[in-house]
């Protein structure tokens, strides 16, 4: 059976097979993507197969515990997101997919963005933010006389405005 | 479905300037914004049962904290195919929301100017829509927008990477800016893929009008930035706007040249399209679209009867299958729609030449 590579359709010459506690994911992929998406790369897989060879089959089993793999984590911890299927789909699953798979991720961002870090600490839009949560919180909480809860929001406000007034000076 | 018959039958507000900046060239500015609510993974590893509930949950939060982006809200499991691309076409929402249903939404405000996709590829993607050149307008009403949700709304945000997002092409800003441009003198003097071309290589997406993966009809293009990572939002529009001048101009010289170099063949081609358009009995989309891109040009050189620009814009989007059907509160077939699309452009076109005679 012939099969397509997922990312560019010509015939695919890798397929990969990764189960992991039991559920299966495949890849199909000729070798110039398998090499440019970093799913094939020293020392896991060896050399890529000769381009003229017909397709070889490659399985791979992970362990049920992704902690127990000694290399980078082959599962977000988070999501349970392989890094085959984040390739596959061209989505992450979720915010913690971005530690889990940093450096898989960063040669991407470079090639899309030209950089790999955002312009300015994000944590003090954050931060902004979430002082402004805050505070309209509090307007809730005074509105609907919860002076218990106004108290405690009202030293959590002071917090997040230290904290984006430092960030701001620094 | 009401709500949208009512959109139907209005122009979108936001198209419908006269002296939009660059509005002879220019149709239309637009900004997305791309958020994800913390403590959620992103919505196509989420179940249907959990994206509705997340929905309901940011549509509750939207409605408090910023009414005047939710004056409708629609549940896309309510609509049907046609009406699903009939928002598709007004561009409030993509192509993957036609396809994907359950536990998708959307919200707009009562000016159309500002829509807000839910559960798209990333939670909540703020769009604002503005005339002609205008993107800063656009950022502006959409950081605005984004500012007053976020009072209520935590979303997740890295310090290296800024705000995240399910795909890693728009990590960050989230920032989306696009422009929805007019060049038929680029198009006609072949030179058109040179200039695109030049706006790739600066690491800009360059479409059709309805975006990825669609042809290129009635000389339209949409133009838009890729790197939404490492610069601020300001910095990304502002550079947008500069090679968006640039590719101005040259659309301003080649529409020159034609007049100058070739005058004959240019006043025949508009009035060729003028002829069609207001006679014709029956008009494909695509034939529609490149009749009124040549009206469109035609005025623009003072060829052809004035038409404001309001009404070219206006026409673009309601020659399109879906506004059609809606417009019409029936689902029709194509040789029904090729009728209506043509009396609906006539109508338009000879009303126009009406005003100019009074």
């Amino acid at each position: 059976m012939t099969r397509d590579c997922e990312f560019c359709g010509s015939p695919a010459q890798l397929h990969f097979t990764e189960v992991v506690g039991g559920e299966k994911t495949t890849v199909d992929v000729c070798a110039k993507c398998a090499r440019e998406q970093g799913i094939v790369g020293e020392p896991t897989f060896g050399p890529l197969p000769d381009v003229q060879k017909p397709s070889i089959e490659i399985h791979v089993t992970t362990a049920v515990d992704p902690a127990s793999v000694p290399t980078a984590p082959r599962r977000c911890p988070g999501c349970n997101t392989s890094l085959v299927e984040i390739r596959k789909v061209g989505r992450v699953g979720c915010p913690a997919c971005y530690t889990a798979f940093r450096e898989h991720l960063a040669p991407l961002l470079q090639r899309v963005h030209g950089a790999t870090r955002h312009v300015e600490p994000a944590s003090t839009g954050a931060a902004r933010d979430t002082l402004r949560r805050l505070e309209s919180a509090l307007r809730r909480a005074v509105a609907e006389e919860d002076f218990e809860g106004a108290a405690r929001l009202r030293d959590e406000i002071r917090a997040a405005r230290a904290q984006v007034e430092g960030e701001a000076d620094a | 479905m009401k709500a949208l018959r009512d959109l139907a039958k209005r122009p979108a507000p936001w198209l419908m300037q006269d002296d939009a900046p660059d509005g002879h060239i220019v149709l239309s500015s637009r900004v997305r914004l791309a958020r994800n609510v913390t403590g959620w993974n992103f919505p196509h590893v989420v179940d249907a049962d959990h994206l509705c509930r997340l929905r309901d949950d940011v549509v509750e939060a939207i409605e408090r904290t910023t009414p005047d982006a939710a004056a409708h809200v629609l549940r896309m499991e309510d609509l049907d195919e046609t009406e699903r691309r009939f928002l598709l076409e007004r561009h409030l929402i993509s192509a993957d929301l036609v396809r994907y249903v359950l536990g998708r939404g959307l919200t707009i405000s009562q000016d159309e100017d500002l829509g807000l996709m839910l559960n798209e590829e990333d939670h909540v993607r703020l769009q604002a829509f503005s005339a002609g050149l205008s993107v800063d307008a656009a950022l502006e009403r959409a950081s605005r927008g984004m500012r007053s949700i976020a009072e209520e709304v935590a979303f997740a945000c890295d310090d290296e990477l800024g705000f995240l997002t399910a795909c890693p092409t728009n990590v960050g800003t989230g920032l989306r800016a696009s422009i929805l441009i007019h060049l038929p003198g680029l198009v006609i003097t072949e030179d058109a893929e040179r200039v695109l071309n030049g706006l790739r290589r600066l690491n800009y997406t360059v479409r059709g009008f309805y975006g990825e993966g669609s042809g290129v009809m009635g000389s339209l293009f949409q133009v838009s930035n890729s790197a939404t990572l490492g610069r601020d939002e300001n910095a990304i529009v502002e550079e947008l706007l500069v090679h968006v001048r640039e590719v101005i101009e040259c659309e301003s010289k080649a529409r020159q040249a034609l007049l100058e170099r070739d005058r004959i063949r240019t006043e025949d081609r508009a009035w060729r399209a003028w002829g069609l358009s207001t006679r014709a009995r029956l008009l494909t989309t695509r034939e529609a679209f490149e009749l009124l891109s040549d009206v469109r040009l035609g005025c623009s050189l003072g060829i052809l009867p004035r038409v404001p620009t309001s009404v070219s814009n206006h026409l673009f989007l309601c020659v399109q299958s879906a506004h059609l059907q809606v417009g019409a509160g029936q689902a029709m077939e194509a040789p029904e729609r090729d009728e209506a699309r043509a009396r609906f452009v006539r109508d338009q076109l000879e009303r126009a030449e009406e005003r100019n005679d009074e």
